[in-house]
This record gives C-alpha cells, structure tokens and sequence, in this order.
C-alpha cells in the first residue's frame, strides 16, 4: 500500500482528560483480557481442582506480588466499568459539551480510585 | 478503497455489513460483565471468609453457580470483541490479522469452556461430599447404636 499522510497522532495534541479516559479504557480492557482472564481462570480452576490447589493459589495471592496483581486488577475493573458508563451515557448522544465532557472524564477516573480504596476496605474490614 | 461494490467485498474493502452486530454485542456483553462484576465484588465483601471451604460451597449452590458461568461467559465474549479491535486496529498485515483472529477465537472459547467446566466440577464436587457426609454420619449412628465396639481412634483417648 502507498505511503500515505497520517494523521497528527499523541505527540502533537495538548493532554486532556478525555484523551486519559479513553486510553485508559482501551488499556484497562485489554489488560485485563489478556492478564485478569488468566488470573480469573486460575482462581477457578484451582476451586475446583481442590484444597491443595487452593492454597497454593490463596499463597500467591496473598504473597507482595499478588497483592499488586489483584488490586491492580480490581482498579483495572472498576476503572473500565465507569469509563463504560460513560461510553454508555455519550452513546445515547449526551456529554459532548467540551466542559461536561472534561467533567466527566474527570470523575470516572476519580470514582474508579475511589471504588477501588471502597471495595479493598470493605474486603479487609468486612 | 472499496465503495460497497460487489467486487470491493470480494477484496475485503469497504464494509462487511457486521459493523453494528459487533457494537450491540460489545454493549450487550458490557451490561452481563458490570452484574456479574458487581456480584463478585459483593460476594467477596459478604463472605466471611475466602478459604476453599467457604468458596467452594457457595459457588457450588444454584445461583452462585449461574451467576458465575454466565460470567464466565460474558467477560470471554466481551474480551474477544475487545482484542479484536485491538488487533484490527494495530495489526495491518492482512495474513498477520487473519490469524491471530483466528488465534482469538479459540482461546477464547477454551478460556470461557474452562471457567465453565471449573463451576460445574465445583457443583459436582460439593454433591459428592454432601452425600458422603450423609452416609458417614449414618454409618456413625449405627456403630454407636451398636455399643461403639472397635469405633476407629475409641482405643487411644
């Protein structure tokens, strides 16, 4: 295929909430399919495959590295679901004003740190 | 770039006329994710516990069970349509793209039947115990009707 013009692409564009949102969407998904979904998989599977499975499984996940894993994973989750909501929202054709656009972005990326510290309290308190 | 004409479907330009499917399967399996995502999240918090015993009977009763596979289910069909994207997006080599779709495909429904089959053992499993449970305590019963003569571990106490 012809070399052809590209257009202007990360490097030209002022960095704006909207642009975070949406990369972060699309590497939230991505990262969890490729890496949540095993991780998913595992925890079932080693459920199912009986107690001595389980423990090892329960030893990772307790362990400094699956700590990271599954509270990354978490805000991953909750990061994607608002973000979603908010593609939800824009795509019954609302939030396109340039400011209630940027509030917006803002706030899904906050809710989703917020929900994640939410859900880890009540997980340890609970 | 094809125009929709008959030959530029043949050459794989233009639209493919699945467009829209994609985009209300994206958004159908969005919705399953979020309950089914929510679920967790709240069994997790409602839990006392998360050891295996704990888990493996509540995920072996009916609506856990269901709640779970239909997960299962839904993030593997999400995901599929999401890293299909990714790869139509950044992958241009037509043979490249075609078969690591190909690729997607599979491993997705190997993931999704895993996960499925895990919930299922898990069912099993907890009925096998439950029935084994039962005949133990019913072979209980009759050996301490029966005076508890020669009961396993009675000598050494």
């Amino acid at each position: 295929m012809a070399a052809r013009p590209l257009s202007p692409h990360l490097t030209i564009w002022k960095w704006g909430p909207h642009m975070l949102v949406s990369i972060l969407h699309r590497a939230t998904g991505d990262g969890m399919a490729l890496v949540g979904l095993p991780v998913l998989l595992y925890w079932l599977g080693s459920l199912a495959a009986g107690p001595e499975a389980y423990a090892t499984f329960l030893e990772h996940a307790n362990s400094w590295y699956g700590m990271v894993l599954l509270v990354g994973l978490s805000w991953a989750f909750f990061n994607h679901m608002s973000s979603g909501i908010r593609h939800f929202v824009m795509d019954m054709g609302a939030g396109y004003d340039l400011d209630v656009n940027k509030r917006w972005s803002i706030g899904s990326i906050l809710g989703a740190v917020v929900l994640t510290v939410a859900f880890w309290a009540a997980v340890w308190t609970l | 770039m094809g125009n929709g004409t008959t030959i530029g479907k043949v050459r794989g330009l233009g639209s493919s006329g699945h467009g829209s499917h994609h985009w209300l399967l994206q958004r159908f399996t969005a919705a399953g994710n979020f309950l089914g995502g929510l679920f967790l999240a709240v069994t997790f918090i409602a839990l006392p516990d998360l050891s295996y015993e704990t888990l493996s009977a509540w995920f072996a009763k009916p609506f856990p069970a269901t709640m779970v596979a239909l997960f299962v289910i839904s993030v593997f069909w999400h995901a599929r349509l999401g890293l299909q994207v990714l790869l139509e997006d950044y992958v241009h080599t037509p043979g490249n793209k075609f078969t690591l779709i190909l690729l997607l495909n599979l491993a997705a429904f190997l993931g999704a039947a895993f996960g499925v089959l895990s919930v299922v053992s898990l069912v099993t499993h907890q009925q096998s115990l439950t029935q084994a449970d039962v005949q133990e305590q019913i072979t209980q019963t009759l050996q301490g009707m029966m005076g508890g003569a020669g009961a396993p571990g009675g000598a050494a106490q």
